[in-house]
């Protein structure tokens, strides 16, 4: 992807899509061992690695004043942070997936993933408009 | 990373899930059965589900988990023994052995994986919600 | 030359000074491009506005979807105007120059 082109938040909204892709195939794997004795349910802490991928966060040293301006390159992402989850003390099998639970986080997780589609999408569009020099088509 | 390693997964809990809730159709239905196939009473079916993975790739890849029936087993808890020197299959002792199926538990797994089932047909339905979306990307 | 149309956009929001004399709209040209400047930075900012509205939503900050739609969406309009009114500029500038004196 041209660094030229695409700045960090085009390339950071991609790795964000990424990672909620991710976390949907976890959630499938929970789901589909809800039954399996001792698998231990898994997901990706979503705290920092988001914010650190569009750049949201304080280091990032330089700020952009103009929209033309193009953002700084970011570094390669790094493994996305999975955790699991401890079965609770009174578990028969050792199995700690609670299907509500997934459920719950699978869809916040598909919103997310489709408003931050949609916003990539909306800034698509209006970067098009601006590169065809306003003329439609 | 795509979506079909996702559906795959998906599929595999559904499949788990149908042969459990077949599992608990046929203990419930020959709960009381006290001669089976073999002459002796109903067994319980009980089946062993284990996950699979790869244990290659990212650590992402490793983490995802497929469902996988590995059998249907039979039972070992013991059957119940009832004391009925009149049943036809009473024994020289006069008890007759029911089933080890315990109704209560199977009407709870009935519906604790019919719940477990409509969640999995649930992630279906958002992953291909979701795939649709990343179809739609830079289109218009 | 006064034209009536877009004197009531130059005389702006009211102050307690002297107001801008009618005659400063005689120079068309200048503030014109003065509104073209104006509309230039609005887009600007609009679009950063715009920009850290959909980083913050990406970074799951806060479920402001609605908010950052609409950032973006006036970003959108933003652009589209002044890009119109650059060309009603450019085509108000050749039908000048092709008019025979």
């Amino acid at each position: 992807m041209s660094a030229l082109l695409f700045d960090r938040l085009h390339s950071g909204l991609g790795v964000v899509l990424d990672l909620r892709a991710s976390q949907q195939a976890l959630t499938a794997s929970n789901l589909a061992n809800a039954y399996t004795p001792g698998f231990q349910a898994r997901f990706i802490r979503f705290d920092t690695i988001l914010a650190d991928a569009v750049g949201a966060t304080e280091s990032q040293g330089m700020t952009r004043t103009d929209a033309l301006h193009v953002g700084a390159p970011g570094d390669l992402p790094s493994a996305p942070p999975i955790e699991y989850v401890d079965p609770v003390p009174w578990s028969v099998d050792g199995n700690s997936v609670t299907p509500e639970r997934e459920v719950i986080r699978m869809t916040e997780n598909s919103i997310m993933f489709e408003a931050t589609s949609t916003g990539l999408n909306r800034r698509l569009a209006l970067l098009r408009f601006a590169a065809s020099d306003g003329k439609a088509g | 990373m795509g979506f079909i390693d996702t559906l795959s997964i998906t599929a595999s809990g559904l499949t788990a899930e149908r042969v459990r809730l077949q599992a608990v159709a046929s203990n419930l239905a020959n709960a009381r059965t006290t001669r089976g196939v073999d002459g002796g009473p109903y067994v319980r079916q009980l089946p062993l589900i284990e996950s699979v993975g790869r244990d290659f790739g990212t650590e992402l890849e490793r983490n995802l988990a497929w469902a996988q029936v590995t059998e249907v087993a039979n039972a070992t808890d013991p059957f119940e023994l009832v004391y009925d020197p009149s049943h036809p299959h009473a024994d020289d002792q006069g008890y007759v052995k029911y089933p080890n199926v315990n109704i209560l538990n199977e009407m709870v797994d009935m519906m604790t994986t019919a719940r477990t089932y409509e969640a999995n047909v649930n992630a279906v339905e958002t992953t291909k919600q979701m795939a649709h979306v990343a179809i739609s990307i830079g289109r218009g | 030359m006064n034209i009536p149309a877009i004197s009531p956009l130059l005389s702006g929001a009211p102050s307690f000074g002297p107001r801008a004399p009618i005659g400063a709209a005689a120079t068309p040209g200048a503030d014109f491009g003065a509104q073209l400047a104006g509309a230039l930075r609005e887009v600007n900012a609009a679009q950063l506005n715009a920009d850290d509205g959909l980083r913050a939503m990406a970074a799951g900050e806060g479920t402001d979807i609605h908010q950052t739609m609409i950032g973006l969406a006036e970003a959108d309009i933003a652009l589209r105007t002044m890009v119109s009114v650059r060309d009603r500029a450019v085509e108000a500038y050749q039908t000048i120059m092709n008019m025979s004196i």
